[in-house]
């Protein structure tokens, strides 16, 4: 009994850990393209950016807890390794399955603003895109 | 050591915990979208702290009509997976609930947009 304990607090330990590591990766870099989307808009893509990855913890921990319970036994540490083996990878499969819906959604996004409302790009962008032009025209 | 009250108890602690939490994030962050849609600052705080309210209403009413369980345990092994099963639960209900709130703002904006700058 004791080893499924053990089991089940390395288990939540790991699943936890990816899911900030991801959402951490994931929304830090989204910034930037909410910020295309909403055209420099500040106060609408940090309140996107932040309710989404409210979206994605919630969505994993969910499936985290859901996961969790088995009901096979666990006599020793070889077990224990087999079972960890296949609870953690379906985690950590999942939230990269739902890590890339979100990545080709934030494309989709931007497509549809970038049709609608045409290509707003940042001053640092805007300034770099200039000078890559004039090196090429020179 | 009788489980069945442990894992009660760190039930609701943790679902009343996670509403308050979920609902207080969406309070502040939403802000900006009720904005967009009804452009009117006084009426959007209203309507935010309304929303607020009845976010924490329905999901504390749900958590506390899903207590009860017609089992019981009598190990510490066992209550880790009910209260794994448990929260697991009121967490996906409330992802549900978050993405349907985002969802139905994003749908009524579709409706309603203006090409106009944002302005105040």
């Amino acid at each position: 009994m004791n080893l499924i304990v053990i089991s089940y607090i390395i288990y939540l330990i790991l699943s936890i850990g990816v899911a900030i590591w991801v959402a951490e990766v994931l929304f830090g870099n989204a910034r930037l393209f909410f910020d295309d989307i909403f055209h420099g808009d500040q106060l609408l893509s940090d309140s996107t950016n932040k309710l989404l990855k409210m979206g994605f913890y919630l969505l994993c921990f969910g499936f985290i807890l859901f996961q969790m319970e088995t009901y096979q036994r666990v006599n020793e540490f070889r077990e224990l390794f087999e079972l960890l083996s296949i609870k953690v990878g379906t985690i950590v499969l999942t939230i990269g399955v739902i890590y890339l819906a979100n990545v080709f959604g934030f494309f989709k996004i931007r497509q549809k603003a970038n049709i609608r409302g045409g290509l707003r790009l940042t001053n640092d962008a805007r300034v770099s895109l200039e000078a890559v032009e004039k090196e090429i025209l020179k | 050591m009788n489980w069945m009250l442990i894992s009660y108890s760190l039930y609701l602690l943790g679902s009343v915990f996670l509403t308050l939490w979920v609902g207080r994030h969406l309070h502040k962050n939403g802000f900006a979208f009720i904005i967009e849609l009804l452009r009117d600052v006084e009426l959007s705080k209203n309507v935010n702290n309304i929303l607020l309210i009845g976010f924490y209403l329905v999901n504390i009413a749900y958590s506390l009509l899903v207590l009860k369980e017609n089992f019981t345990i009598h190990t510490l092994h066992e209550t880790i997976e009910l209260l794994s099963y448990k929260l697991g639960l009121i967490i996906t209900i409330l992802s549900l609930m978050h993405f349907c709130n985002i969802g139905i703002l994003y749908f009524i904006h579709k409706k309603y947009i203006h090409y106009e700058p944002h302005r105040h």
